[in-house]
């Protein structure tokens, strides 16, 4: 029922892209420029290749088992029960990106935008709209996403406009004087940002293609489309600010969408947060429909009530996001994810493609 | 029925729900006036809200109403403001932020900066520094003129647009404590029969006030050797005789010029020796139209013109190295010299002690004026 349906090549880009960017949009490159400095621009890319290095790990994985998805192909590279607890710890971080994302979206809105609003009602009505669109098939999560791109579209001219004026493209100089280690450790937080691509260990099987290879070009079409994004922020934000302003300024982007000043529109950064909600709400979704997808394999059988599970997992979120409401609890696990994607989206599938490398070797032996 | 019940739940998060605020009961500020009271330490807010009195279509009696509130600090003042009537919604909403001489020379920043963390406050909106009594001004001058704040707006707007004066939004003024290297000049106004006149800038450095002003004429010249001179802004003054530096008092004698800057160029150059700094110069280049020069325009000859090129060049050269000689005195690089070197000159840089080099460095203006719309062949 979930993947009768196979979704095109357009819609794969959509849906990464739109799984990729976030609430981080909002604090690039802050975290990208504690070592870089204004040389952020560069982490920013360098994290860009990264994801792409671990988007070819992914596509090799994929491409070995081309008629599976990894909840089903893991049995065969490692067993029936470790590939369950597979399936549980990715479901888990599923569930887990779901919630992070709800949650630091939901304290962003109560902080600029609907601070009378109660946090549980921001992070309920989020779950739920999330959870409602998650519990239907591949290819219509796939078609929704299609339509918020347009919203992506009006927020990426938003930003562009309110961008530009007053700045000082001498922030960006000298050119690279922070050195090359900085700009590398510096590109660590920017390839948590990249997160999302791993849907492809769930997708692969299911993308209309002649042939596999344009699989990897729709991924890598895609990461480089949030790579140039990413970097536009990060450029629009030190024209804007210098190093040393940078160092006070965790949201930057909230500062120059508030700093826009034009008649017709007031209070631009109101207008971006609200339009940006659909576009966080679709990274919420992914994982909720990825999460459930992940459950269904963790016993002998598939459990083929998906929608079931999505709310199950979604009233698990809301239960326990309600009690993220401040801040400093965020950043602990918002610190405690970022440990985890690397695992989940880097070093498991790498593990996956050297046994299951090695298992095809002794196999042909 | 799933979608209608999907629909009603999407409904209060349209609404805002919680946080609806009704646009008839916010109290939308003009003008914002922050004053330190130098006897008690208080600090003061005045809230200038105008209102529309018998209402028609599309028409009515604007008048202004004047709300005083005072604290400790100004965070407490801004608190105040829930307790009475006439106080704004929420945090600091207003069209420009007026701040007397007395706030803004006592660590403004320090007591402004929650305004950059507080939900709904305009950080965005320009800052004026007020030279008088800014209270006596207040408590007078929005009653009598209703015009008042939508004449600061559109003043303040104005020097923008017309490159007189670069505007100085509230984010500007707090983040530059942030930045060691930009320094800023603030537009001051003063009191001008019902209204307010441009009385200069005063200069900033990391935040904090100089105390040292820029004359009109300054503004103008620091303008000019920012390179943002050209568009509607008009030059005028008076040229001493030739081979005199002095102005002469006799009218008859004075050289009047008026002119507009079509078209500039300026660029900040170093001169070094073994990555020593030894010289800045400034090199303005202008291309002008001129309107007077002191003949009449039409026995303007080709000699004339190019006399008088040379002289405005020298003439607008003195007015530059006083201008010059102020923003050093008053350690204050307007000009962003220190942000030219750091970015393209990194050797000679690091060689520099900024804050102390800086006032005593020798920089050197030149101006290359020439006049495009002469008849003269």
């Amino acid at each position: 029922m979930i993947h009768l349906k196979k979704i095109s090549i357009n819609q794969l880009i959509c849906l990464v892209i739109l799984t990729q960017v976030g609430v981080s949009v909002l604090e690039i490159p802050y975290a990208e420029s504690r070592r870089s400095g204004y040389d952020s621009w560069m982490s920013i890319l360098v994290g860009g290749l990264f994801a792409q290095i671990a988007i070819i790990v992914i596509y090799q994985l994929g491409k070995r088992y081309p008629e599976q998805s990894l909840q089903q192909y893991i049995f065969s590279i490692i067993g029936k029960p470790l590939g369950s607890l597979v399936n549980l710890l990715f479901a888990l971080y599923c569930a887990q990106s779901s919630l992070i994302v709800v949650i630091s979206y939901a304290n962003v809105l109560n902080r600029w935008v609907l601070f009378q609003t109660p946090f549980y009602v921001l992070v309920g009505i989020s779950v739920v709209v999330a959870a409602y669109i998650a519990s239907s098939t591949l290819r219509s999560i796939s078609t929704i996403t299609q339509s918020i791109l347009s919203m992506f579209l009006i927020s990426a001219v938003i930003i562009l406009i309110s961008g530009m004026g007053k700045g000082d493209w001498r922030h960006f100089m000298p050119i690279g004087t922070h050195g090359i280690g900085a700009i590398i450790k510096d590109a660590v937080p920017a390839f948590w940002a990249y997160a999302g691509y791993e849907l492809l260990l769930y997708v692969f099987p299911f993308v209309k293609c002649n042939k596999k290879k344009d699989i990897f070009i729709a991924m890598s079409i895609a990461n480089g489309l949030t790579t140039l994004f990413y970097l536009l922020i990060a450029i629009i934000v030190t024209y804007n600010f210098s190093e040393s302003q940078l160092n006070t300024i965790t949201e930057p982007m909230v500062y120059i969408l508030r700093k826009f000043r034009w008649p017709v529109v007031q209070s631009l950064d109101i207008l971006f947060m609200t339009l940006w909600l659909s576009i966080t709400t679709v990274t919420v979704y992914v994982y909720l429909f990825l999460s459930a997808r992940y459950f269904a394999f963790i016993g002998r059988k598939e459990i083929r009530k998906h929608p079931l599970l999505v709310w199950i997992i979604g009233i698990l979120c809301f239960t326990v996001g309600i009690w993220f409401s401040d801040r400093q609890s965020i950043f602990k696990f918002s610190a405690y994810h970022n440990k985890a994607t690397m695992i989940m989206v880097a070093i498991v599938p790498t593990i996956f493609l050297l046994i299951s490398y090695v298992r095809d070797k002794v196999a042909r032996k | 029925m799933r979608k209608a019940m999907l629909l009603l739940l999407l409904l209060p998060l349209l609404t805002g729900c919680w946080d609806r605020l009704e646009l008839r009961k916010l109290n939308l500020v003009d003008v914002a006036g922050f004053d330190l009271n130098e006897e008690n330490g208080e600090k003061e807010i005045y809230y200038i809200v105008s209102k529309l009195k018998s209402t028609g279509q599309g028409s009515g009696d604007v008048i202004s109403q004047v709300t005083k509130l005072k604290g400790a600090s100004l965070v407490e003042s801004v608190g105040q403001g829930q307790y009475t009537d006439q106080a704004p919604f929420l945090g600091v909403t207003t069209g420009t932020y007026l701040l007397s001489e007395s706030f803004a020379s006592h660590d403004p920043i320090s007591a402004l900066d929650f305004l950059l963390k507080t939900p709904y406050s305009s950080i965005n909106v320009p800052v004026v520094i007020f030279e008088g009594d800014m209270a006596k001004f207040l408590d007078t001058v929005p009653k009598a003129n209703t015009e008042f704040t939508t004449n600061l707006y559109d003043f303040n707007k104005a020097l923008e647009r017309n490159h007189i004066l670069s505007n100085i939004s509230m984010m500007n003024l707090i983040l530059s404590k942030e930045e060691p290297f930009t320094d800023i000049a603030v537009p001051v106004m003063k009191q001008s029969e019902m209204g307010v006149e441009l009385g200069g800038a005063l200069l900033f450095r990391q935040g904090l006030s100089t105390e040292t002003k820029l004359s009109k004429e300054q503004v103008q010249m620091m303008v000019l050797m920012q390179g943002t001179g050209a568009g509607n802004q008009r030059y005028t003054g008076n040229m001493p005789e030739k081979g005199k530096k002095q102005l002469t008092t006799d009218k008859n004698k004075q050289n009047n010029y008026a002119f507009s800057v079509k078209n500039e160029h300026s660029k900040i150059k170093f001169t070094s020796k073994s990555n020593k700094l030894q010289k800045v110069k400034v090199n303005v280049k202008l291309k002008i139209n001129v309107f007077d020069l002191g003949k009449s325009f039409h026995q303007n000859k080709p000699d004339y013109i190019n006399h008088m090129e040379k002289e405005l060049s020298n003439h607008l050269k003195n007015l530059a190295v006083t201008t010059l000689e102020t923003m050093q005195k008053a350690n204050c690089d307007i000009l962003g010299i220190g942000k030219e070197l750091k970015a393209h000159h990194p050797d000679i840089w690091k060689s520099l002690d900024w804050r102390k080099d800086y006032p005593r460095m020798k920089i050197e203006p030149t101006f290359d004026v020439q006049i495009i719309n002469s008849d003269v062949e």
